[in-house]
Parts: structure tokens; sequence; C-alpha cells
């Protein structure tokens, strides 16, 4: 299922028609559907420069988890004056470069790969269409890319090393914690092992336990998961699985232990137990990179690098960036201090 | 290895067996007609959707449940039409709907979500502990103290049984699978029983939804259904088109998805990617039939007229 929707905050005059307004208007006369073709039209009809951004995504924006995020950041944009957006769901590999190379064609002038599965497609595509600008929300795959390609660090090892780190101060037993992952891919390995690695440097002596599931997308696993974390002695539980996650929220929820949220604030799906959620900011990836494009200040062939504290915000709902009935103040102020040093990049994560 | 091990792995076997093992039992009775439902992916997903929006909207889990029985059985009146009066092909109709079902639950969803994409999600069937029996060593925790829809599901796996071999209703469904001629020719109607087959794996196809809603994770997600229809037809082969083995197919199944989890975490030297495979290779292994004859009805898929 592919489906596109298109808004704009803005009103200039456009006088090209591009390939796809073209296709889109000569399926909606061919529907007798043309006033809604008109109308799509008209947001067209702007005064002044317009950025028109696209996102494509490989899931759907009502997954609740990594490509919602990214959404947030497109709806920022939809609502601030002088950017046009539009996104793409469900893009599956076989038709990546074909979906860039059509929004590049209709002259967006910053094209979102969400994920390290766009990397290649675009940094294919790029080359081609050297006016316009490509973002992959992943890490630069190899030393040359394209001079108007853009990636990021997420600092993904950095935030699981802190997430180990509180987990451990706040678990009441202090015998282990637990780590439930998405597919078996090295990135997911690694974060296991940062967790790992953070709970033992928090706590010296603490188990750090972990299951890579095979699966982003079934929840049942990583609520299963999360159950036998929980019977080898895990108290408190942390994932970085997206909607096998959501499942591992649920099971630690119902073993009444704490857990932690990851990509986006999850307090709502288990008030009581969720100690803090790690929301991985993309929404202000997103909204930056195309502020710099649009300002004319973009650089690409190159890796971004924010640091954790600016890749990651620690999220409770209502409760600000931590629950206080979950994690004791003297837990806090351990996790900060260690989060202070993986902003200043003074500990090495594993590798 | 401990006894941690092995609750926790005995326990997430059989939670995980539980809506393949509901999907499955409907699918059986459905082939035993003669009819191979590829549809049940699409239709799990729909059941799952029907219970997630039902309990949102009544807040009553057991209504839910109802709701997505009824909306298995309601999508299968489409499907049963496809496969037995137009005569379609079973797979090309069912692969097709289970697409329709993809997109037909993403619209149904965002309507419902009203343009919000914060994260929904409902209560869930608490575990009831069977008295005396749950607190057995071991077994107690592991199968008597699950939650109302794994209790559900053996009743089903015992009704199948009950109907395919002890009624007169059941005799008439598997004749119309194994020789329609024969069956039509002694009176039996072959296209109700075709339709009653997709119907009770529609309805049951639909409670493996509710079941992965209401009893495992309690929210709705598109992708969540992940292949597991076709992992219950793969169980009906594996447990050879017998109501009890799947059930033991089924259990295997959810036992080699679970030896993942507790293997990573008790033992360094088994490739994590082995195990993770460890399902789908059992499954494929049981379903190729090195471990003797598949013995499958023999007009499975096979389309009939009286003409």
């Amino acid at each position: 299922m592919m489906r596109i929707r298109v808004t704009t905050t803005d009103r200039t005059v456009d006088s090209s028609i591009s390939r796809r307004d073209f296709c889109r208007l000569a399926a909606c006369a061919a529907t007798g559907t043309l006033a809604s073709g008109f109308a799509w039209g008209q947001s067209h009809l702007v005064q002044g420069r317009v950025t028109k951004v696209a996102l494509l995504l490989s899931g759907v924006i009502t997954d609740g988890g990594w490509s919602a995020l990214a959404y947030g950041g497109l709806r920022g944009l939809a609502r601030t004056p002088g950017f046009q957006t539009a996104y793409m769901e469900n893009i599956t590999l076989a038709r990546m470069q074909q979906v860039a190379r059509g929004y590049s064609d209709d002259g967006f002038d910053l094209i979102i790969g969400h994920g390290f599965e766009f990397a290649s497609a675009l940094i294919d595509v790029a080359p081609d269409y050297p006016a316009q600008k490509y973002f992959v929300t992943n890490y630069q795959p190899h030393e040359a890319v394209p001079a108007n390609i853009l990636f990021i660090d997420l600092e993904y090892y950095a935030a699981a090393f802190g997430a180990g780190a509180l987990a451990a101060l706040i678990s009441e037993k202090k015998f282990a914690v637990g780590f439930v992952g998405g597919e078996d891919d090295p990135n997911q390995q690694r974060i296991r092992r940062c967790f790992i690695a953070g709970a033992q440097y928090a706590v010296p002596g603490i188990r750090g336990l972990g299951i890579i599931t095979g699966d982003y997308d079934n929840a049942a696993r990583g609520r299963e998961a999360a159950a036998t974390l929980v019977g080898h002695g895990a108290d408190v539980i942390w994932h970085g699985a997206d909607v096998t996650g959501l499942g591992a929220i649920e099971g630690a929820a119902a073993a009444g232990i704490k857990v932690m949220g990851c990509y986006s604030d999850q307090t709502s799906l288990a008030p009581r137990n969720m100690a803090t959620s790690f929301e991985l900011n993309i929404r202000g990836a997103v909204e930056t990179v195309a502020k710099w494009v649009a300002a004319g200040s973009f650089t690409g062939g190159r890796e971004w690098k924010p640091t954790v504290d600016e890749m990651w915000l620690p999220r409770a709902g209502a409760n600000g960036d931590h629950n206080p009935k979950l994690v004791s103040a003297e837990a806090w102020s351990g996790f900060q201090r260690v989060w202070r040093e993986l902003a200043a990049r003074k500990i090495a994560v594993p590798s | 290895m401990n006894t941690a091990f092995w609750v926790t792995w005995l326990a997430a076997s059989v939670r995980l067996a539980g809506p393949v093992l509901a999907a499955a039992e409907g699918e059986l009775v459905c082939e035993r007609a003669g009819v191979l439902n590829v549809g049940i992916e699409g239709t799990i997903l729909l059941g799952a959707l029907a219970s997630f929006l039902t309990a949102q909207a009544t807040g009553s889990l057991t209504l839910s449940l109802v709701a997505a029985i009824a909306a298995g059985v309601l999508v299968n009146l489409f499907l049963a039409w496809m496969y037995v009066t137009v005569r379609a092909s079973q797979v090309v109709a069912g692969l097709v709907f289970n697409v329709l079902a993809v997109g037909a639950a993403s619209a149904i969803y965002r309507l419902a979500l009203g343009g919000e994409t914060a994260q929904r999600t409902i209560p869930t069937f608490p575990p009831v502990a069977i008295p005396w029996l749950s607190s057995l060593p071991i077994i107690g925790p592991v199968f008597f103290a699950q939650t109302a829809p794994l209790y559900l599901t053996l009743l089903a796996a015992a009704g199948a049984h009950v109907f395919l071999f002890r009624t007169r209703t059941g005799l008439a469904l598997r004749a119309a699978g194994e020789n329609p001629r024969a069956a039509d020719a002694a009176g039996i109607s072959v296209e109700r029983m075709r339709y009653l087959g997709v119907l009770v794996s529609g309805a049951m196809a639909g409670m493996a939804g509710a079941y992965m809603v209401l009893a495992q994770v309690g929210f709705f997600r598109e992708g969540m259904v992940a292949g597991q229809g076709f992992i219950a037809l793969g169980i009906v082969i594996f447990g050879r088109w017998s109501p009890w083995k799947a059930v033991g197919a089924a259990l295997v199944f959810g036992a080699c998805d679970a030896l993942q989890f507790s293997l990573q975490l008790s033992s360094g030297s088994v490739p994590p990617q082995l195990l993770l495979a460890l399902p789908y290779l059992v499954t494929i292994l049981a379903i190729s039939g090195i471990f003797g004859r598949a013995g499958k009805p023999a007009a499975l898929m096979q389309p009939y007229s009286r003409d």
C-alpha cells in the first residue's frame, strides 16, 4: 500500500507542472474527479520561496515509534511558513530508487530517507540530481559519498550505554537488567553490548541480559522476550525494537517491573511502570536539516554528529524527564553524571 | 539448565503457540472440506482490528472477542463465495485478499485514530490460575496459569475433533474434502459443507487476531500478524490434518520460537542466527514430508461443480 499526502503552508506562483502533477491530474480527469485535481494543483499557487521536503518511509506513520517520529518532524515543517511537505509510506527496497527519483524530478529540495535501508538507493540517486539535497537518518556507510547527501550518527550506542546505566541504578534487587532487541543485525548486537556495559559501569557486578528477537514488528515476541528476561531475574527492561519493543513494555508491565521506553515517549503504554523513555530526536534532526536547506547552509558529503544529549531526550509524560516514583533522586543524579560524560565523549562505549 | 530456564521457555512456548493454534484449528476444518484458505493471514489482522476497536469502544473483552469472531466470519463469507461459488484459484484469491485486508485494516485504523499518531492501549485478559493444578512444579505455571483465550483455543481443538470425527455433519464435511462427487451422490451438499469449512476457518482466524490483541499485547498495529497466518498453514500440514496433532505441532513451533530467547541467555556457543531461524527451519522440515506421508484431503484445492 502506498499513500501520499501533500500539505503547504505558503503560496507562490509555479508556472511549471511536474510529471507527478500531470499524472495526478490525468488520473483525476479519467475518474471524473477533476475538481479534486484542481484543488490539489492550487497548493502550488504560493508567494515567495518554498522549500519542498519529501519523507520516504519503509514503515507507516501510525507505528507509534520509528516512522511516527520522522513524520512528527515533517508535520512540524508543514506548520512552518515556507515549507511544503510530502511523504510516502511502505516503500519496499525495490522501489526506493524509483520513488526518490520521482520526488527529485518533481523538484523537491530535500528528500529524506528514514532508515539505513535508504542509504544505498539515495547514494545512487544523489549524483544525478546535484541541485537536490538528500538526508539519510542513519550512519554514513562508507567514506566517499556524494556531496549533496548527509548522514547522521544517531548516537545509538552512547544512548544504549546510558540506558543500561540508568536501568542498573533503578534496579531494586541489583541482580539483573534486560534488553529486548529487534532484528539480528550488527547494530542491535552492539546496542545490546553497550546496554550491558552501561549497566555494569554504573553498578559493578550486576548481570546485563539481552535478547535479540529477530523482528522489529512482532509485539508478541517482544512480550515473551520480556517475560523470559523477568524469569531470569531482570527487574528493569529497556528495548530498542520498535513494535516488538511495545510488546516488551507490555510484558514488563504485566510482570509488574520497571521498564524504559525507546524512540518516543512511551509513558502512556505503561504509566505505572515506565521510569523514563529515551526519545530519539529525529523530529529535531528533520527540522534542522530542512532549515539548513532553506537557508542554503546545507553541507553534504559527510556524517552529522550530534551529541547523545542532543539526539536522545529522556521523557516521562507529565512527569517531565523521569518518573520520580520509580527513579530515586540519587539514581537520577547518578544517571545524569554518566549522561554528561557520554555527551562529552569521555566514556568509550564498546565496539 | 535451572528451573527458571524450563519454566520461562515452556511458558513462552505455550503462549506463542496460542494464536497460531487457534488459526490452525479453523484452517484444518476448512482444508478437511477441500478448501485451502490462504486468506487467514488477512482475516487474523481484521479480527485483531475488530477486537481492538470494540475494546476501545465498549471496554468489554468478551464482546471484543465476539466481535473479532464475527468479523472473521463476515469477511470469510466473501472468501467462501470466491473459493466455492466462483471457483476462483484458492491460492490467488487468498493472497490477494491478504493484501486487501492490510489496506482495509490500515485505512480503518487511521480513520479510528482521527489523524493522531499517539499510542493507544487496551486492557488484556489476565492469566487465570486453575486451582491446585497451577501450583504444580514447572507444569503448573506453564499450562495452568494461562489466559482465557488459550483455554478457549484448547476447547476449540477438542471441539474440532468431536465435530470432525463424532458427528454426522463432520463426516459430511470430510466427505466433501475427500471425494466431493461421491459425497454429492450420497445427497451431501458439497457447496454447503465447503462454505461451512471456510466460515469456521474465518471464525477461528478472527479469534486468533483477538488473541494477539486481547491476551498478548493490548494494542493494534498494521504489521502485527507478521506471517503467523502462514505459520498456521504449515502447522495444519505438520499436524497431519488432525486437531490433536495440530496442538502438538503448534507447541513444537512455539517451543522452537521461544527456545531462542532462553538459549540467548544461557548459552554463548550457539550462533544466534541459527536460533532465530530454528522455528522456520522446523516448519519447513515438518511440511516437507521427510517425517512421513502428509495424508492431505484428497480433493484439497479442487473446485467442485455438479456439471
